[in-house]
């Protein structure tokens, strides 16, 4: 079942990537190209999942972190 | 033919080189965006294209997704293999500002195309350094020539 590992604003925490498996700098840099590979801004707010998906205020899917990592 | 302009839309671009921490990126969007119409200009293929309300392949794990607004996305970690900002933001402005003998004047042509279709420009910039690193210093003539095009500037710039 998946959970929410993050939903603020800013850039995710370390507990966001160890969460994953990564280190932060890539999930910084999947959370970047996802944003701008959907036309929003690095302030939009979005929530990260703990299978590495990436959805929108409404739940929209918007990418995956591991997808931009491999 | 060429070939760059025939693989413009819904791609994703395999990688040639390692992921960065530095990296720019130029994105187009808007409704009316045709993907090929940019592509057509930079003679590049993007990273990352589609229209409006097309299907797209995003990746393995996110599969097939829906374009809310047309986008022409473009990396320079697909292309410049440097840690220096700099560098990625001088290969956005060559792309841009280029102008050859053969080549119709790209910037000219970008202008008339944001103009007719109403889709805007945008750069940003992503960097990630160590604790206490200071970020990069970004040279103006960079920025003065990509607000010019226009296009807004954004910075995403952290630290471990």
């Amino acid at each position: 079942m998946t959970s929410i590992i993050w939903s603020n604003p800013g850039n995710p925490t370390n507990e966001v990537s160890r969460a994953l498996g990564v280190e932060r700098w890539q999930v910084r840099r999947a959370l970047h190209r996802i944003k701008q590979g959907q036309g929003l801004a690095g302030a939009d707010r979005v929530t990260i999942w703990n299978d590495g998906s990436v959805t929108d205020e409404h739940g929209i899917v918007l990418g995956n972190v591991y997808d931009e990592i491999s | 033919m060429n070939t760059v302009l025939s693989l413009a839309t819904s791609t994703t671009r395999s990688r040639k080189i390692a992921p960065q921490k530095v990296f720019a990126t130029l994105r187009f969007s808007g409704d009316r965006l045709d993907p090929d119409r940019i592509s057509d200009i930079l003679r590049v293929r993007p990273t990352k294209s589609y229209r409006k309300g097309e299907r797209y392949f995003a990746g393995p794990r996110a599969g097939h997704l829906v374009g809310h607004t047309g986008i022409w996305l473009l990396a320079t970690d697909d292309f410049v293999a440097s840690a220096d900002l700099n560098r990625h933001l001088g290969y956005l402005t060559s792309l841009i500002f280029r102008t050859a003998d053969h080549d119709k004047d790209r910037l000219a042509g970008l202008r008339e195309l944001m103009a007719r279709d109403g889709i805007t420009a945008h750069v940003s910039c992503f960097w990630h350094g160590e604790p206490g690193e200071q970020p990069p210093s970004i040279l103006p003539e960079a920025t003065v020539k990509l607000r010019d095009l226009p296009a807004d500037i954004e910075m995403d710039f952290d630290t471990d």
